[in-house]
């Protein structure tokens, strides 16, 4: 079986003070001094990748192939998925390009690299990306490639050479289903799946495998979304979503429950 | 091990104290049973030390008094802790039917002195607090462990602790100006407020540092001083030598330089938190200097200068460092995301740090790190940082992670964590450093208390024979149990 | 600009949807004139009822004799699009409307946007407003490309649908699969368990990292059945799994209008916050005090929540008898 992880790395946004949440002409927030780290989703989809070939199932002879859209600092990321045997990794640099809000320049990448240089049965990648919440990378994926998708996936177990057993949350249940290659899997909220972590020795071992490094101009296709998107960023403008704020105060906790009972809740509170 | 059965020590404690402040709750038991020393076994819920007869919370010097007394009497082994953020296993009850006395709730500042630029609080104070209050108006204690969110001044105190700005400030040996401390006779001690005095040995340093084995401290008096960030200038580098960045720091203490913060991190402890703007396999070397603009501005300029004499050290924008130190310090979120993440991926860090001088520092450094990747099964990371320097020396932080591989919580301690601390110890010792900068020796290292302080032991357990003739305070911490 | 609805009468949620449309529309969309819209249903559905729900003077019905897949629904959407090319497909905030506009955007050479919260067709190309840098930014984009696919975000306010005039039928298609699905087999599906939503509590307690753990949890449910209250959590509490992930609140999971929420160890990242900004009343119970969710509720308490709680919960427990 062979599997495409598209990954992101993305700045820790929490670091980020109110100052901070500004942008320029250019309509970019700087968040060059925030730590980078998985983006949580994409995270979630590398870690369900791995798990095709634990047990019970263990599905031997799995073929795993990370990708990565970013600068320099996708680097360590893309050394730990390394250690952790994935066999291929490649990283696009896109330079001065704006990928934030062109979902379509992700997916003609993954396209691109599905179709010529790794040929998957399956592509995994997070439902979300946590700066351009677009949501419609896998989509517009799979819609590229002709190829069905699932989104919102919780779990996965291999189920066969070409098959996989996948969970999804759907509106009203989860829904389990058997799938046959080729699909695009996007991760949603799956429990549990945080990604491992390599061993020292194996870092050592396995961590020196080569990066295949490209840029945009290797992907030709990316220049028409890029130049004409069909959603083009105006404004950014910082949400601020503030209430009253009250500091309760008092010598105790015991007491400011007290307090906060008699003099703000007991006449909100509906009996029974 | 006590006189009395458990529940006579319960009735007791609740006549002096109140059955409102004698907790026995069976949670709240275990989850006072341990400290982050055991964190793996904190995670699983599981607890392997001696439950404690009771947690009590106490209110006044008096009720303090009052305990110790008791327990002194009946041979109870006590617990001082205010923050409950220890981590060598200082708060382990590791004897039957303790008594974990806490003093969070003596948590007044008793008076904020601006004009002898001091301030006196309670043992239960929590630093964070204390130094926001004191940041409104223009001060700082200039004391800022990790563990500020949590960390509480009885317990800073018990410790000797350390901050991240001590190159500057100095630790909390440098910053208690008097102190009040009970002893298990019940003595209430009280040492004035002067800056300095000569009459006799310094006393302080029997109550700093003792990690509740010879006294419960109550009240603190600490040093304040004018809190001016506008006068901040950070400073970054990368470079490729360990070896070269410890020349550069010992440089710039020697020459006298006093920045609030020098650090540096190796390899993979700088790839974890730097990757942003450090090559995988540089080091980082980080500066900050603060204080009166003039001395601010000398002491940038001075090392500037001096990191410009290795050319290999190339600077680093100093907004990123800025913004890494605004998110460093441990607090309730950052626990609870650790112990998520503990749980999901069974990969646990753990830290270790020591100190050394100069001529040694770096092969401590070098063999337990090599030694560590090798002897230890299932490591993950293994590396470490320099935090806190002086003219003669400085520290190693070592941190590591390994995964917990078929392993049950309650081996994990001895497979893992106490191997690597053996170890650290051992080169530490070797090569003439002492196996605890700052974080105490507390119950994890405490069977190393005969080697680290060699002939000088007899003043040690002379001083808890003198004060602790019965042996109820915080047995196997400092002095371990006999088996 | 005229525009078109596109509703799934299958799911559980289809009056929920209808809402989520209308209230968009009446509050969040400027020079948008809906002229029709699409419901996927059953084979015999009440389709009074149906109609009823769908605020479109009318409506086409596709009916199938399952579920549709998301591989049936944009094959079909696309077919009746190209018969009849609305400017603006608006869809439902839910799976099913995510899934679909974004694919259909794509299918049939338009512009997609998912979560938008307002939609404004009288500028020139037509804008769209949503929340981006995890709910810390408000982007707004054109929407260059027809048809101008879009999924309302789940906390733009509701409408309530009935009271309006019903849709007029205009057609009723049957669709059946074409061997889309082919690559599906074996189906097992499991239904979310009733009772209270999240979504429609009157009461919420939510409970963040600062729970502390499984027995945190524990006592937060036990606090909460006390309360009369509905438990849900924030994202890294789920994804612990020691609740159901159908108790998680944010952008991700359930957005919920209490008239009171309870806050309690949790940070107020905007992703959570979402899930809850609608709340009446909102009291957070925090002991660090720099934690946003203070400056975004209207009482603060910054304490030890297993300190705070009994005492509230017995004053409650008290106030009930």
């Amino acid at each position: 079986m062979r599997l495409l992880n598209l990954f992101f790395v993305v700045p820790d946004l929490e670091v980020l003070s109110e100052r901070d949440w500004t942008c320029g002409p250019d309509l970019k927030v700087n968040t060059a001094f925030a730590p980078p780290d998985w983006n949580g989703f994409d995270e979630s989809a590398l870690e369900l990748s791995l798990r095709v070939s634990d047990p019970p199932e263990a599905l031997s002879g799995v073929q795993r192939c990370a990708l990565t859209v970013g600068g320099p600092s996708c680097e360590p990321f893309l050394k730990t998925l390394a250690a952790l045997q994935f066999d291929e990794l490649i990283r696009v640099e896109p330079g001065d390009a704006d990928l934030r809000f062109c979902p379509e320049a992700a997916a003609r990448i993954v396209k691109a690299v599905a179709e010529t240089k790794f040929r998957p049965d399956f592509i995994l990648t997070g439902t979300r990306e946590q700066i351009s919440e677009s949501a419609c990378v896998p989509q517009v994926t799979a819609e590229l490639l002709g190829w069905p998708c699932l989104t919102q996936v919780m779990d996965l177990h291999a189920a066969g050479r070409n098959r996989l057993r996948v969970v999804c949350a759907e509106d009203g249940g989860v829904s389990a289903r058997i799938v046959s290659a080729p699909c695009v899997l996007g991760v949603g909220n799956a429990p549990g799946a945080y990604l491992r972590v390599p061993t020292l020795k194996d870092k050592i071992k396995y961590g020196k495998k080569a990066v295949t490094r490209m840029t945009l101009s290797d992907f030709p296709e990316t220049e028409k979304p890029l130049a004409d998107p069909d959603v083009r960023l105006r404004s950014l403008t910082r949400i601020r979503k503030e209430r009253a704020g009250v500091i309760l105060d008092a010598p105790s906790p015991e007491e400011k429950a007290e307090i906060l009972w008699e003099r703000y809740l007991e006449g909100r509170v509906r009996r029974g | 091990m006590a006189l009395i059965q458990r529940e006579k020590i319960v009735e007791g404690l609740v006549r002096i104290l109140g059955k409102e402040n004698v907790v026995t709750d069976e949670k709240v038991l275990k989850e006072s049973s341990n400290d982050r020393y055991r964190k793996y076994e904190q995670v699983c819920g599981v607890y392997t030390q001696p439950i404690p007869a009771a947690v009590v919370y106490v209110h006044s010097t008096r009720e303090v008094s009052d305990v110790l007394k008791f327990a002194n009497g009946y041979q109870i082994n006590l617990v001082p802790r205010t923050g409950h953020s220890a981590i060598e296993g200082g708060l382990e009850t590791a004897l039957k039917d303790s008594v974990v006395v806490d003093g969070s709730r003596m948590n007044r500042i008793l008076k904020v002195d601006p004009y002898n630029m001091q301030v006196t609080c309670q043992c239960g104070v929590p630093l964070q607090e204390l130094d926001d209050m004191l940041r409104e108006k223009g001060y700082t204690t200039g004391h800022s462990p990790q563990s500020k969110p949590l960390a509480q001044m009885g317990g800073l105190v018990a410790t000797r602790s350390i901050g991240q700005f001590s190159t500057l400030y100095g630790g909390i040996e440098d910053l208690v100006v008097g102190l009040e401390a009970v002893f298990p006779n019940g003595k209430i001690c009280r040492i004035k407020n002067v800056p300095r005095r000569s009459v006799g040995p310094d006393i302080r340093h029997i109550v700093i540092g003792n990690e509740g084995a010879l006294c419960f401290i109550t009240e603190v008096t600490v040093k304040i001083f004018k809190y001016r960030p506008e006068n901040n200038h950070f400073m970054g580098y990368t470079l490729d030598s360990m070896k070269v960045g410890f020349e550069v720091l010992r440089e710039v203490m020697v020459e006298g330089y006093k920045p609030s913060i020098a650090r540096l991190y190796d390899p993979a402890d700088a790839s974890m938190n730097f990757s942003h703007f450090a090559a995988p396999g540089k080091c980082v070397m980080i500066f900050m200097a603060e204080g009166p603009a003039g001395i601010s501005a000398a002491t940038e300029a001075g090392i500037r200068e001096i990191v410009a004499k290795h050319p290999e050290c190339e600077p680093v924008d100093p907004q990123y460092i800025e913004k890494w130190f605004s998110a460093l310090n441990w607090g309730p979120e950052q626990i609870a995301k650790e112990l998520e993440e503990i749980r999901a991926t069974h990969n646990i860090g753990i830290t270790t740090e020591v100190s050394g001088c100069w001529d040694c520092i770096y092969k401590i450094y070098e063999t337990a790190r090599n030694r560590i990747a090798e002897e230890v099964p299932d490591i993950t990371m293994v590396g470490g940082h320099s935090s806190h320097s002086y003219s003669n020396g400085t520290n190693m932080y070592f941190v590591y992670y390994y995964n917990i591989v078929d392993c049950p919580p309650e081996e994990e301690i001895n497979k893992y964590h106490n191997a690597i601390n053996r170890i650290i110890c051992e080169q530490v010792l070797k090569y003439g450093g002492s196996i605890a900068h700052h974080h105490g020796l507390g119950k994890a290292r405490a069977h190393y208390v005969y080697q680290e302080y060699g002939s000088s032991y007899y003043m040690l357990d002379t001083l808890k024979k003198a004060f602790d003739p019965n042996g109820i305070m915080n047995m196997g911490t400092l002095i371990p149990l006999r088996k | 600009m005229n525009g078109m609805l596109v509703l799934n009468a299958w799911s559980a949620d289809f009056q929920k949807q209808g809402r989520m449309l209308k209230g968009f529309l009446s509050e969040r969309t400027r020079g948008l004139k809906i002229t029709g819209a699409v419901l996927f249903c059953g084979e015999r559905p009440d389709r009074a009822e149906l109609l009823r729900r769908v605020p479109a003077p009318a409506a086409v019905l596709i009916s199938l004799p399952d579920p549709p897949s998301a591989e049936t629904v944009v094959r079909e959407l696309a077919a009746v699009w190209r018969e009849n090319p609305a400017e603006v497909l608006l869809f439902p905030g839910n799976h099913f409307g995510t899934e679909a506009a974004a694919r259909l955007g794509r299918r049939c050479g338009g512009a997609a946007l998912l979560s938008a919260e307002s939609l404004d067709c009288e500028s020139d190309p037509a804008t769209a407003a949503k929340e981006v840098y995890g709910g810390h930014m408000k982007a707004e984009f054109e929407l260059r490309k027809t048809p101008r696919c879009l999924s309302v975000s789940r906390s733009c306010p509701e409408e309530e649908t009935e009271n309006g005039r019903p849709a007029e039928l205009l057609a009723v298609r049957a669709a059946r699969e074409n061997g889309e699905n082919d690559f599906l087999t074996d189906l097992e599906w499991t239904a979310e368990t009733g009772g209270k939503s999240l979504e429609n509590a009157p009461f919420l307690l939510v409970a963040g990292r600062g729970a502390g753990g499984r027995e945190g949890i524990a006592l937060l449910e036990s606090a909460a059945r006390k309360f009369g209250a509905e438990l849900g959590v924030s994202r890294p509490v789920a994804m612990s799994a020691w609740v159901p992930m159908n108790r998680l609140i944010g952008v991700s999971g359930a957005m919920a209008k209490p008239d009171l929420c309870l806050a309690v160890g949790v940070s107020g990242a905007p992703a959570l916050y979402a899930g809850i900004e609608k709340s009446k009343y909102i009291v957070s119970i925090n002991s660090d005090p720099h934690a946003p969710i203070h400056r975004k509720a209207d009482v603060a308490v910054v304490d030890d929540w297993r300190r705070v709680l009994p005492g509230l919960c017995e004053k409650f427990v008290k106030r009930s008898l």
